[in-house]
């Protein structure tokens, strides 16, 4: 991909205001991953409408450009850079519909799909430049971004409208943390049937607090207990449900720290463990080696050892984590909004999802 | 390094845990923090019971610290209950037409109904308990109460010196010798008393290591071994619960502490522990337990939920503390947000466990003073126990 000059570059960051984002995700202003996907995607149309672009070509560079300085912001934070990804994706299958309807185009009769001997051939990577322009093509895109938009309005409900099939009436669940699609998938299912559940609290954060207090609100029989006694009530569980940060490309999760261990217990006892996402989650990324501290982030020590308490908090080592990597052993399924998967479907999701030269440049 | 206070040695501690004069102690421990009576609150339900009979005064005051939750930990608990138990025998008045040992039988059982009730008695009490019992119904009827008398405060005091404070001594030396290559990461959880020895002991033998101490809510007593080993100058790293995974693959030793071995392998102890086990056990890190053989218990449980009900009763209002962290900075702002929490406490359901259970598969060995045992060994030490006393 062509380096954009800087004027190009200035010009994006006055049309989109991406620099307000970059701000707001370096501040932790933005809250939940829904915020961050509904933020992007207001970057990402302003971008489309008010940028000077003549081919998909541009567009996508545009684009790309506009992810990397959403990745750079906060390289830990997926979701922006995975909605970016999937938006290239759609720039790129537009045109390609585009350009099959062209007679006289040299790629006539493309097939959108992917299939494994194309992988292996890489015609598309081959062929595809992007660069004649077509005339509507700028329509299309817009139309593609707000149908992604009604997608992501909807991927609550779509997660919480499969609940029924994964919980039934007695059951005793565990949770952790708080998550959005969890709350609401208990929530939904709690309408057609009486369950109980426990919810870890997730210290030093606290978050289990929360959801606790918004589910026992919707009238679920909820139990809060400390993080310490999830290995002893698991032998009553019937199912873990618990959401994540992100989904990783070996179908491994990224989640709230602590994570690993209540996964692990659920392993030792046979509970099945689901995971609540939307789709948009998903990200290209692996974790490479064990050592987790690149993969992982730290925040202050003061909600463990409060800096008040010295000398000890000068001279102790306080680490505070906020994530866990739970290898995809340890997870039974994802529910979505497209669908339920299980961890090895991952990597295919991942090709519905993305485009290989988006995310392997 | 500065000059640390010397760490009390067991039996005083114990001894000043008994003797302790000033109720505030208690106040001060008990959560909700400024109200009156807490103490009387906690205990409230047995009053009616308490006064029925006459206790020795020190059982009563052991009882009333006990169920407060100022007395703790399983080795202080036993060692505070012999000391009252040696008191009552120096006190004890033997009614005419009978003999010492059959009235203090009596004697006895009630001090048990009474400390069962303050808070159900630990493992190493009930083992303390059935120590004294075989003894004293061992003495025959012919012996002058003053004989009697002193056998069984020289039984008592032999207890204490050989099965607890001896035992407690191997373990630290011989759990020291575990820390044996250089640079070794010990984790450990909570601020048990025997790992805590070691550890210090290992470090005075100019071992270097680095400790990594484990907390988690609801006890937090973490912060206190934190300290105790950061002021003496241990590396400490401290995390909460929630990290372990993090760490876990920079360990290469897990200590924990043992409320109790039951006689299936299991280890009884604080809530947490299992939890420690089983990441450790993922990341093939070996587990010692330390636990001396007076708590070893014939009991065979399989689930954490059987020990619900062996806490201390305390009001369990942590979890929803955060209200008063909140934004909103005036009185008034954090009244009503305490009123709101309040509100909601009511729905939400509160589980405090104190123990949990973990399984023989997780622990590689565990370090008592008879010598370095696997967990299957527990119901062998126990049958030898037991053919002891009878």
């Amino acid at each position: 991909m062509d380096k954009l000059s800087e004027d190009k570059i200035a010009e994006i960051r006055s049309v989109t205001q991406v620099d307000k984002l970059v701000e707001d995700l370096k501040l932790g202003k933005v809250n939940g991953c829904y915020l961050k996907a509904f933020r992007t995607m207001d970057l990402l149309e302003k971008g489309v409408k008010g940028c000077a672009w003549n081919s998909a070509q541009d567009l996508i560079s545009i684009f790309t450009c506009i992810g990397d300085l959403l990745s750079k912001a906060d390289p830990i934070e997926t979701v922006p850079t995975n909605i970016v990804l999937r938006v290239l994706k759609g720039i790129r299958d537009e045109y390609v519909t585009a350009s099959s309807k062209n007679p006289g185009d040299k790629s006539i009769g493309f097939d959108t799909e992917e299939s494994l001997p194309k992988m292996m051939i890489s015609d598309d990577l081959a062929t595809h430049d992007y660069a004649q322009p077509f005339k509507d093509l700028k329509e299309n895109i817009i139309d593609y971004l707000s149908e992604l938009d009604s997608e992501l309005e909807a991927s609550v409900e779509n997660i919480a409208s499969k609940s029924l099939e994964q919980i039934s009436s007695g059951q005793v669940i565990l949770t952790a943390g708080k998550s959005k699609s969890v709350e609401a998938f208990l929530k939904y299912a709690a309408k057609y049937m009486t369950f109980q559940v426990f919810v870890a609290e997730s210290e030093p954060s606290g978050n289990g607090t929360e959801l606790a207090m918004k589910l026992a609100e919707a009238g679920i029989n909820t139990i809060l207990i400390p993080d310490s006694a999830i290995f002893a009530i698991m032998p009553r569980v019937n199912k873990v449900i618990i959401g994540t940060h992100s989904v990783m490309a070996n179908g491994g999760l990224k989640a709230v720290s602590g994570s690993y261990a209540l996964a692990y217990a659920a392993k030792n006892h046979s509970v099945p463990l689901t995971v609540c996402t939307p789709i948009f989650k998903i990200t290209p990324n692996y974790l490479i080696s064990h050592d987790q501290v690149a993969f992982n982030k730290f925040v202050s020590p003061h909600q463990i050892l409060p800096f008040h308490e010295s000398p000890f908090s000068t001279e102790t080592e306080v680490v505070n984590p906020v994530f866990d990597y739970v290898p995809p052993e340890l997870v039974n399924g994802f529910v979505t909004n497209w669908g339920c998967y299980t961890p090895s479907y991952v990597y295919r999701l991942l090709s519905e999802l993305y485009h290989r030269r988006d995310y392997l440049s | 390094m500065a000059i640390v206070k010397k760490e009390p040695k067991i039996r005083e501690k114990a001894a000043e845990n008994v003797n302790k004069k000033e109720p505030k102690e208690i106040k001060t421990k008990s959560p909700h923090g400024g109200d009156d009576n807490e103490p009387e609150i906690a205990v409230a339900h047995l009053a009616p019971k308490l006064f029925l009979q006459s206790y020795h005064p020190l059982l009563f005051k052991v009882g009333l610290r006990m169920s407060a939750g100022s007395i703790t930990g399983s080795t202080q608990r036993c060692l505070s209950m012999l000391i009252a138990i040696k008191q009552m025998i120096h006190d004890h008045v033997t009614p005419e037409n009978k003999d010492f040992a059959r009235s203090f039988q009596a004697a006895l059982n009630s001090a048990v109904k009474f400390l069962n009730q303050c808070r159900p008695m630990s493992v190493s009490m009930v083992n303390g308990i059935a120590f004294i019992k075989s003894h004293l119904s061992k003495i025959s009827s012919t012996v002058p109460e003053e004989v009697a008398r002193k056998q069984m405060k020289s039984l008592v005091e032999g207890f204490m010196t050989k099965e607890i404070e001896l035992a407690v001594k191997a373990i630290t030396k011989e759990g020291a010798k575990k820390i044996d290559h250089d640079g070794e990461v010990i984790l450990t959880y909570g601020n048990p008393l025997l790992v805590k020895n070691i550890l210090l002991k290992a470090f005075m033998d100019g071992k270097n290591f680095h400790v990594i101490v484990v907390d988690a809510k609801p006890r937090m007593v973490g912060k206190d071994l934190m300290k105790c080993l950061v002021s003496r100058g241990v590396k400490t790293t401290y995390i909460q619960i929630n990290a372990i995974a993090h760490v876990m693959n920079k360990v290469t030793k897990v200590f924990l502490g043992a409320h109790a071995m039951l006689a299936n392998g299991y280890a009884m102890a604080s809530i947490g522990s299992a939890q420690i086990a089983l990441v450790a056990d993922s990341f093939n890190v070996p587990v010692l337990v330390c636990c001396e053989t007076f708590k070893f218990s014939e009991k065979a449980i399989l689930d954490s939920f059987a020990l619900s009900k062996s806490g201390p009763l305390k009001p369990q209002e942590d979890f929803f503390n955060y209200g008063n962290t909140g934004k909103s900075k005036d009185s008034k702002g954090i009244k009503s947000k305490q009123d709101e929490v309040q509100k909601k406490e009511k729905k939400v359901n509160v589980l405090s466990l104190s123990y949990d259970l973990t399984p023989p598969s997780f622990i590689t060995m565990i370090i008592t003073e008879k010598s370095f045992l696997p967990a299957s060994s527990v119901s062998a030490v126990i049958r030898n126990r037991t053919h002891e006393l009878q």
